[in-house]
């Protein structure tokens, strides 16, 4: 989300994606440019030979992610499993992060219920899940280095693994979660709530 | 800034006298200052470390908590971690308590010490090398790193060596999680590896090095803290049962994060702060039934009364005026503790009503776990026999009790190992007396002279006539839970509750020492940049002694012999046109002098 650059599209193409929006494919332009641009972009590193999972990882961008209104988001690994971590905007009040705590793997957990606690020299804040399902792995670096959250919340900086009870329920789930369109909309109306 | 002083003592030249009779203001070492006794406030006074405690209040009170923390650096490296387990001299001493309560020194500091970490990680810049001499330190508890950090802001290369993986001695190990949080110890000592210290961990002294050794290795001095490692044994019948696990060793190993099975039934012997750690501990591991047995009565307690409250709090009970007597075991294990009851004789050496035991009055208490937290002694195997001192009872290394000198040359100790089982700051001013000898041992000056001696001053004494007024502050003990939103408004709230408890305090002694702005505070005299004056006349306003007068050019003009120095101007002039220039002490002197005889 960093650097933003223009992009120039021909214009019977504009036309083309316009018809894809009408038929309900995409929702705007810049979805469809996006995922142009993930196609590419994976064309690109299958051409380099690099292997599907790591593909997958790379390919993770902010904009691709589910998010819950509690600053967590949601990405469905290729096991099938939803990682969660912490969104830029809750990072930006984790400065002073000094323990990550989560329940053991293992344990059963609610759509958005805490799953554990970050703790910081004042606060402990509740992570909720975005989805409900059993903890199945846990980021073990958070133990020593929670510091990772605020330098890479997306990649380096998961917290943990659900694995979902069956996929009906991860449906309904997962359709209640925000885009992160919607998502940053929440931000911009929470920090105006507070500027007031 | 200056006018924080102004509050109190308006003639600046009271403060300038103050600063005359205490030396160089604001320097944390003794090093320099040439008088004998220096006068401090209450608070800082009763401090072992002598933390500036009334200038980072004074700074609180203004909002600067950034800079209230580096005050608390001046003198100590450990402002967060004394924050939550310091045992506050301080507020004993505090002259607000003569009105209703103390200021609540601890939970202030704590509050800047988190408020700054909060936005992110402190790091300093590394203390340039300015001599060569190495210096080797011994044990990384609270004396060894205080020492190591006072010795890396005057410029040595320092290594301090520690037997366990991790630095922070009984910070680390002993002290349990809910008291004092892991991460906190690590992000202090963080700081002082920052600075340029090297800690070398999992070396032994005793085994890896020896004092001969480091020498070999060209270590100019050494400054031996390697604290009180073994618990005291109670010395009764069955001891050696399975189920009776030394304090200490049961707190470290908790601390450790090793598995520990604490039985049903928990008997802790002792009534210090160790014991009350121990209860609390076993108590969260899971014992259902926690007893502490001390054989003394609840006003004698070693342990702090807020700690007591806390585990009466967490459901442990209390029995007083009972000794073990033997532990009586089945099969190897522990199954009842057999105790004497007491009652209280004359005062002894330490103060306290000796206990007498009432004969025949045996009783039993069934337990499974046996802990007995009696007080710690020292590891002396590891020490050369020629530095242990001949008389048999503790403290069992023989130190200089000012300069910390030990009988063979360059080599010092501190801390635990030269007093006995004490408290984190006492440490900390172990330490910082050590800095200074080893220091003044490097540079051939001598140890003794000039050597700093503190005196208690206030202008708050005899406030027996007026009504002490009843008022209780608990700083919360809990962290909040809340969501990201909400932490910026508590945030604020807190700050603003800080603020009105710093404004509690009653400035009662000399100056505070902030030095929150250097050039004001150095300053003597007011010196007007003519080409930057506007004639705006606030200064002749603001001047409490009528120095400053408008000339014929419509610029302000400064009146030497009315200006004290105080910078009030300094500090209002909008164009900041006026600066305060130093004057020699002489000048200061013959100044205040006339004064006197007007």
């Amino acid at each position: 989300m960093s650097e933003w650059k223009t992009v120039s599209i021909r214009q019977e193409l504009i036309k083309q994606i316009e018809e894809a929006i009408k038929t309900g494919r995409y929702r705007s332009i810049s979805e469809f440019v996006s995922e142009a641009i993930r196609l590419r972009l994976e064309d690109l590193m299958r051409a380099e030979g690099i292997p599907a999972e790591k593909r997958k990882e790379l390919l993770l961008t902010p904009e691709l992610l589910l998010y819950t209104p509690k600053h967590t988001w949601a990405q469905v690994t290729p096991e099938g499993n939803i990682r969660v971590g912490l969104s830029d905007y809750a990072q930006r009040h984790l400065k002073g992060i000094a323990n990550i705590m989560t329940e053991p793997v293992g344990k059963e957990i609610g759509h958005m219920e805490p799953f554990g606690v970050a703790e910081t020299w004042m606060f402990m804040f509740d992570l909720y899940a975005p989805v409900s399902g059993k903890i199945v792995k846990v980021n073990e670096k958070l133990k020593n280095e929670p510091n990772i959250i605020n330098e890479d919340p997306y990649n380096e900086g998961w917290i943990v693994e659900i694995k979902p009870k069956n996929s009906l329920v991860l449906e309904q789930e997962l359709k209640k979660l925000l885009s992160a369109r919607e998502y940053n909309k929440w931000i911009g109306k929470l920090e105006g709530r507070l500027r007031e | 800034m200056r006018h924080i002083c102004i509050k109190h003592n308006l003639d600046g030249l009271i403060y300038r006298l103050t600063k005359l009779y205490i030396g160089k203001a604001g320097l944390t070492m003794a090093t320099n200052i040439q008088t004998k006794v220096r006068k401090l406030p209450p608070c800082r006074a009763a401090c072992p470390a002598h933390v500036n405690v009334q200038g980072y209040v004074a700074l609180i009170q203004m909002g600067k908590f950034k800079e209230a923390v580096e005050i608390i650096r001046r003198d100590m490296p450990f402002p967060a971690i004394c924050g939550r387990v310091c045992f506050s001299p301080c507020e004993d001493a505090c002259a607000r308590t003569n009105v209703d309560q103390a200021v609540a020194i601890r939970a202030l500091k704590r509050l800047v010490a988190d408020i700054e970490r909060e936005t992110g990680r402190v790091k300093p810049e590394p203390i340039p090398k300015k001599y060569s001499q190495k210096i080797a330190i011994i044990g990384a508890g609270p004396a060894g790193l205080t020492a190591a950090y006072e010795l890396a802001k005057l410029g040595y290369p320092v290594t301090v060596f520690e037997r366990m993986s991790e630095a922070g001695g009984m910070m680390r190990y002993c002290i349990p999680e809910f008291r004092l949080e892991k991460f906190v110890v690590a992000n202090e000592i963080a700081y002082i590896k920052d600075l340029g210290v090297e800690i070398k961990t999992g070396v032994e002294f005793g085994k890896d090095i020896t004092i001969q050794s480091l020498q070999n290795e060209g270590y100019k001095a050494i400054f031996i803290a390697i604290g009180t490692q073994l618990g005291m044994r109670l010395n009764v019948l069955g001891e050696d049962l399975e189920g009776v696990i030394n304090a200490v060793d049961f707190l470290r190993a908790v601390n450790l994060g090793k598995h520990v099975e604490v039985g049903e039934k928990v008997a802790v012997v002792g009534g210090g702060n160790t014991a009350i750690d121990a209860a609390r501990t076993a108590k969260k591991l899971g014992a259902k039934e926690v007893v502490v047995l001390y054989r003394r009565s609840r006003e004698e307690m070693p342990a702090l009364p807020h700690e007591v409250e806390l585990a009466e709090k967490d459901g442990i009970k209390f029995n007083f005026l009972v000794a073990p007597k033997q532990i009586l075991g089945e099969n190897g294990k522990v199954k009842a503790i057999e105790c004497l009851r007491m009652r209280l004789g004359e005062p002894d050496e330490s103060g306290r009503r000796r206990p007498i035991p009432i004969s025949f009055s045996e009783h039993q208490y069934e337990v499974d776990t046996v802990i007995p937290a009696l007080g710690q002694v020292a590891e002396i195997s590891c020490l050369p026999k020629d530095l242990l001192s001949k008389e048999a009872k503790a403290p069992s290394l023989k130190v200089d009790p000012a300069t910390l000198e030990t009988n063979m040359l360059g080599v010092f100790a501190g801390g635990d190992i030269a007093t006995g089982p004490a408290s984190i700051i006492e440490a900390v001013g172990a330490g910082k007396r050590a800095a200074v000898s080893i220091h003044r041992y490097l540079q051939g000056m001598d140890l003794r002279s000039g050597r700093e001696e503190v005196e208690e001053t206030t202008w708050v004494k005899n406030w027996g006539y007026i009504n002490k007024k009843e008022r209780r502050y608990e700083p919360p003990v809990e962290k909040p839970r809340v969501s990201f939103e909400e932490a910026r408004e508590y945030l604020e709230r807190v700050k603003q509750q800080a603020m009105f408890e710093a404004f509690r305090c009653l400035e009662c002694g000399p100056c505070a020492e902030c030095l929150a702005n250097l050039e004001l505070c150095e300053g003597d005299k007011a010196v007007v940049d003519e080409s930057l004056c506007i004639g705006c006349n606030v200064c002749a306003v603001v001047c409490p002694f009528g120095a400053i007068k408008k000339n014929e050019k419509e610029i302000a003009q400064v009146n030497e012999d009315l200006c004290k120095g105080c910078g009030i101007c300094a500090a209002r002039c909008p164009e900041q046109a006026i600066t305060m220039k130093k004057q020699p002490n002489e000048r200061i002197l013959s100044l205040a002098l006339a004064t006197i005889k007007r």
